[in-house]
């Protein structure tokens, strides 16, 4: 198994996202944070997330991811909310891969692909107002017409650690079989919206070296020009 | 005037006659003339019927039937006169050889090439480029082909009569429709090459009868079998989908409480798992609705005689969950009451941390409920609206 994580502060003046990888005996632990920029704490929550994930995973995992990352992500999002208050938050975005069984949590809308015979799917769901949207209109909560009209705030984020009480989670109740050849990446919100999908899935299986390959994604990232958002990534190939 | 004597020793004018006009001469004559062998009109429509399309697809392969008939009635009389003295002998050579004795074969071979001797209309027998009788030029053989087609319009009806018409002169019946009108229905003959040389559009050379080749025909029948996905594609397919249905059986999205209830269920056994499924098997009592807080608009259902309220904890599970209200402690805060005999709700303090109002007054004991009673636990406002009451009940 070979990885490569990578940050790239892009046009802003702070780095916000930070990200961890542990290599294990059977696998690896990997971590995504992405901190909110419209707080003022964005950046030191989405450190403190990566760090309480990191030492909770190191510390005190055994078995049962699922219920561990869980209680973890409760418990982070309970410290982040005590030091820093309303003014923070982070979304989160972790995998845990165990011989060939893949786990994950996520939190915000922080993103995780698998690529498999040149194919990419998005395991995570984004959690910003357009998931509640969409979910209001399935239970028939809200008409057509409020629906399209609050679209405009779509991306605004619903859920992320240190809001206090975690509102939405994406958690792996059962793993994905891994096989060889699959490929994992982890990513903030900076990589995912300036690359078409497409264009993200092409590059990405375009080699098998996962340093050459993140160094390209940032390249193509820088390459979108205008404004750029912070993007930070983690590769796995399995 | 020149005198001449007969082989009946009759005088005659030689200038004025070629042969002696006496009546002896002219009975020998007439029956000299009885053993050459002049074509009968029924020896005309002795042809074979095989050998009519042969000669049609020779000179008119491609014409419409249509005009083989309008050209009927015009070729057909002039070719009765001419043809006579000539073309007959060579027709019978070629459709009834077996018939036809050796010596008048070889003079009717003889007729058709040297062309010495030759009947005129009048009757008369000549060798010469005139009809000794009546003047009437030697008719010439160029017609042949003309005879060949007037010999391949005649048709054979069923009932044995020869016609050359749309119709049989016997029995009134239609002439049958040429073979070849058929084929052309039947397949657009596309045109294919014999190994004679002759390019033909039928089912046989026009040339040497040669069937057409039948890998040919194979070839434009069956047609090239259409491309079958590849097993690889297929494969590729199916694992994507197998991978999409793994997602879909691994993902959970949703609450908080409700990913840790999941979990926990997953701990007790494997089981069904219902994302979202907030449909209650209950019926409902009342309604709590959240109107403040970033939970604002949130309805809570009390579906249950006694509900909890508070913030739940992995041990301390509440009925209704005010888990966005940091305010509000863990554990159970107060319980929602229904009395279904007299129709009445209460709210009963269990005597937690938080402080519980109703309309402003703090709970210590219980209190019964009216609807739009406004209720506050922590920093939380919620709306009280009953379903059932005197009004209405299950």
């Amino acid at each position: 198994m070979k990885y490569a994580v990578r940050s790239f502060i892009g046009t802003r003046n702070i780095q916000e996202d930070c990200a961890d990888c542990i290599p294990t005996e059977n696998g690896i632990f990997a971590i995504v944070c992405d901190g909110i920029g419209s707080r003022a704490n964005g950046g030191e929550s989405s450190r403190m997330a990566v760090r309480l994930f990191s030492e909770k995973f190191r510390n005190e995992f055994s078995d049962n991811f699922p219920q561990f990352i869980t209680r973890a992500a409760e418990y982070i999002d309970d410290e982040v909310f005590k030091t820093y208050g309303d003014r923070c938050g982070t979304t989160a975005v972790v995998a845990y891969i165990e011989n060939n069984l893949l786990y994950w949590l996520s939190v915000g809308d922080s993103r995780m692909y698998i690529i498999r015979n040149g194919q990419m799917k998005q395991i995570t769901t984004d959690h910003n107002y357009r998931y509640i949207l969409d979910l209001r209109l399935k239970k028939n909560l809200i008409d057509e017409k409020t629906y399209n009209k609050e679209l405009k705030n779509s991306e605004l984020l619903a859920s992320f650690i240190g809001m206090g009480c975690i509102d939405i989670v994406d958690v792996s109740l059962k793993p994905i079989f891994l096989k060889n050849g699959d490929i994992i990446i982890l990513t903030t919100d900076g990589l995912y919206k300036p690359l078409a999908e497409r264009k993200l899935c092409d590059i990405i299986v375009s080699g098998d070296d996962p340093d050459k390959i993140a160094d390209d994604l940032i390249s193509a990232v820088k390459e979108c020009g205008g404004s750029l958002d912070n993007t930070t990534f983690t590769l796995i190939f399995f | 005037m020149k005198l001449k004597r007969c082989p009946n020793l009759n005088y005659y004018d030689g200038d004025k006659y070629d042969k002696c006009p006496c009546a002896k001469c002219a009975a020998q004559a007439a029956a000299d003339a009885k053993s050459i062998p002049t074509p009968q009109p029924e020896s005309k429509p002795v042809h074979k019927p095989e050998t009519a399309p042969e000669e049609k697809a020779e000179t008119k392969p491609e014409t419409a039937p249509e005009e083989k008939v309008e050209t009927k009635p015009e070729t057909a009389p002039e070719e009765k006169v001419e043809t006579k003295p000539e073309t007959a002998p060579e027709e019978k050579v070629e459709t009834k050889p077996e018939t036809l004795p050796e010596e008048k074969t070889e003079m009717s071979n003889k007729s058709s090439n040297s062309g010495t001797v030759w009947r005129c209309n009048c009757g008369a027998v000549n060798s010469g480029g005139f009809c000794s009788e009546c003047g009437s030029p030697k008719p010439q053989p160029e017609k042949k082909e003309e005879k060949k087609e007037e010999s391949s319009l005649i048709w054979k009806c069923t009932c044995g009569a020869e016609n050359k018409g749309k119709f049989c002169s016997e029995c009134g019946a239609t002439k049958p429709q040429p073979e070849k009108k058929e084929e052309k229905k039947e397949e657009p003959s596309p045109i294919w090459k014999c190994n004679c040389g002759a390019e033909n559009k039928g089912n046989f050379c026009f040339e040497c009868g040669m069937p057409k080749p039948s890998s040919n025909n194979t070839a434009e029948k069956s047609p090239a079998p259409a491309p079958q996905p590849t097993p690889e594609s297929s494969e590729q397919k199916s694992a994507t989908e197998s991978l999409t249905q793994q997602i879909n059986e691994s993902k959970f999205t949703g609450t908080m409480e409700d990913a840790k209830k999941n979990i926990s269920d997953i701990n007790d056994g494997p089981g069904t798992i219902v994302l979202f499924d907030e449909l209650e098997d209950d019926f409902v009592l009342a309604w709590l609705v959240v109107t403040n807080t970033s939970s604002k608009g949130k309805i809570f259902t009390i579906n249950s005689p006694k509900s909890t309220i508070g913030r739940a904890s992995p041990e301390l599970p509440v009925d209704i969950d005010l888990h966005n209200d940091r305010g509000v402690s863990r554990g159970v805060q107060a319980i929602f009451v229904y009395d279904p005999l007299n129709k009445k709700f209460f709210l009963q303090s269990s005597g937690g941390k938080t402080y519980v109002y109703v309309n402003g007054e703090m709970l210590l004991t219980y209190k019964e409920l009216n609807a739009y009673d406004k209720i506050r636990l922590g920093d939380t406002n919620l709306v009280f609206v009953p379903l059932c009451s005197e009004k209405f009940s299950w």
